[in-house]
């Protein structure tokens, strides 16, 4: 069965949007696995807990960090990494 | 219009045992049916289909969702407005949080007002569906509704359909997306739904959720107007409302109380002493457990528990005579094995809190436990696909910042009150049908 997200972490409250910052990146806790690789791909923004779980230190993606925020998104397995442009 | 002045106080617990201060009353259990309903509040059909005299009386008070979010009824309507002649309206009587037992109190007494205040909203909007949502564990409950159901045929203006919920998914069954989930039989677990208010619901359709009890009082309020409803309560927070009431004992009662009513009067009314109890947990699993002298200076009103920094949730106060670090232990214990098992920090977290947290419950209580709790607590707040983690951290820490003295106490090897009775979490098996 495809694993549902919560209805809150869709919502933009959740994603605290600012007028400058255009791009943010979240991680879905339900499909994510604590694979790790993310952490290893964005180690400024991404560390994991003792679990080996993802914790994210900020929202804001700064643009220098993009492309690194996008090999993340392509090779998290289960495609828990969103990276969102508004 | 009726005579007004005859139903000041009680209402929803209507014939039931009044306290004596007219402020407190009991909810009768027998079961009114239609024809005693009628006589005693009016037929309901001179109020069907009239949006506007319904916003104007929601216009002039607040009447405030009962099934725990405490979302005003008139701003839900708004947001379904313009889909007019589309609308599902569902009463939800499956009340998630196991503490609770109001709605099935309610239902088991008043149908028909529930009934009314469905066909009254419904009516509003055009709709042409209504649905009761239930626990399907209460077959009593659903036999009565269905009776009554039944009982009013040709006065509902639309076909109502009862459903029911798998009891035992535990609290996140009594929420929005999984009752609509659970009506379209699609396994009752919440579901992502972004839009708000929701527009592809049951069958597809916008559809409208309200607490049973919020349509309970809808049903008095369409009939007597809004002066009327104000009459009692206080000025923030008017009417009455139900409470579910656990005594030290282990047995509960499901009380009407007039909004604002001290804590205090209820507890006395009762009976219940303030020796007896040592902490109380307000607001049920997603609440705080609070000390009986801070409990005792509280007042049952939704706007006085806010600002003074709780919640009430769906009107839960759980009174237990044990040790408040036993009890959140046993609290943090029941969240962490109710995790659904999907995020991480929730089934790994969950666990090794709820281990922690017990070992301050024994006596060899250390510094480093303590620091450990706060640290768990960091790390898993807001860390779940959905709010069970943020309840176990919110209790936890709450719990840790009101009891310390309390742990300090079991550092140096005491308890000021011993283990309790852990009647405050379900007995292990009551959940097994999950
Ligand atoms: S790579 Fe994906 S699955 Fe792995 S820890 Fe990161 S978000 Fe979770
Ligand atoms: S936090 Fe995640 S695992 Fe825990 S109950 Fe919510 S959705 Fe399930």
């Amino acid at each position: 069965m495809a694993k549902e997200v919560a209805g809150w972490f869709h919502r933009p409250a959740f994603w605290l949007r600012s007028d400058e910052m255009k791009t943010e990146i979240a991680i879905n806790p339900i499909a994510c696995d604590g694979h790790g690789i993310c952490a290893e791909l964005l180690p400024e923004l991404i560390e994991l807990d003792e679990w080996g779980f993802p914790i994210l230190k900020s929202r804001n993606l700064p643009p220098a960090l993009l492309d690194h925020a996008r090999r993340a998104e392509r090779l998290c397995p289960t495609l828990a990494v969103i990276i969102r442009e508004y | 219009m009726s005579d007004n002045s005859r139903y000041s106080f009680p209402r929803l617990a209507y014939g039931g045992k009044v306290s004596s201060s007219n402020r407190i009353a009991a909810i009768p259990s027998s079961t009114i049916h239609f024809f005693e309903h009628v006589s005693v509040f009016g037929s309901v059909e001179p109020y069907l289909g009239k949006l506007h005299h319904l916003k104007t009386q929601l216009s002039e008070n607040e009447l405030l969702g009962r099934g725990g979010a405490a979302f005003p009824l008139s701003k839900k309507i708004a947001g379904y407005e313009k889909h007019r002649g589309k609308v599902v309206v569902v009463a939800n009587g499956s009340e998630g949080e196991y503490l609770s037992r109001k709605d099935e109190a309610l239902l088991a007494r008043h149908p028909h007002l529930v009934l009314d205040g469905l066909s009254i909203l419904g009516s509003a909007l055009d709709a042409k569906m209504g649905f009761i949502h239930l626990k399907s564990s209460k077959e009593a409950s659903i036999r009565i509704v269905q009776e009554a159901i039944a009982e009013r045929r040709g006065v509902d203006p639309f076909r109502i359909e009862v459903s029911t919920t798998v009891a035992g998914v535990g609290y996140v069954a009594g929420s929005e997306t999984a009752v609509i989930s659970a009506i379209n039989r699609q396994g009752g677990l919440p579901l992502y739904m972004p839009e708000r208010p929701i527009v592809r619901g049951v069958r597809r359709r916008p559809t409208l959720l309200a607490n049973v009890e919020t349509l309970a009082h809808l049903a008095l309020l369409a009939r007597f107007g809004s002066h009327w409803f104000s009459s009692i309560g206080t000025e923030n927070d008017s009417g009455t409302r139900l409470i579910t009431l656990w005594l030290p004992s282990g047995s509960y009662r499901v009380l009407e109380v007039v909004a604002g009513t001290e804590f205090a009067e209820i507890f006395q009314a009762m009976g219940i002493s303030r020796e007896q109890v040592s902490c109380g947990l307000l607001g049920g699993y997603f609440g705080q457990l609070i000390d009986s002298d801070k409990l005792w200076t509280l007042r049952a009103s939704q706007s006085f528990l806010k600002s003074a920094g709780f919640s009430f949730g769906a009107g839960v106060v759980a009174l237990a005579e044990g040790c408040p670090i036993s009890e959140t232990a046993r609290i943090i214990n029941y969240l962490a094995k109710e995790s659904a098992g999907q995020c991480g920090p929730c089934y790994l977290g969950l666990p090794e809190l709820a281990k922690t947290w017990k070992s301050l419950a024994s006596d060899n209580v250390t510094a480093a436990s303590i620091s450990r709790v706060d640290e768990l607590c960091d790390e898993l707040a807001g860390r779940g696909g959905c709010a069970m983690p943020d309840g176990a951290v919110l209790l936890a820490r709450t719990s840790l910042r009101r009891f310390r003295s309390e742990l300090l106490e079991h550092q140096g090897g005491r308890c000021s009150y011993g283990q309790g009775s852990g009647r405050l979490v379900p007995p292990t098996g009551v959940l097994a049908a999950k």
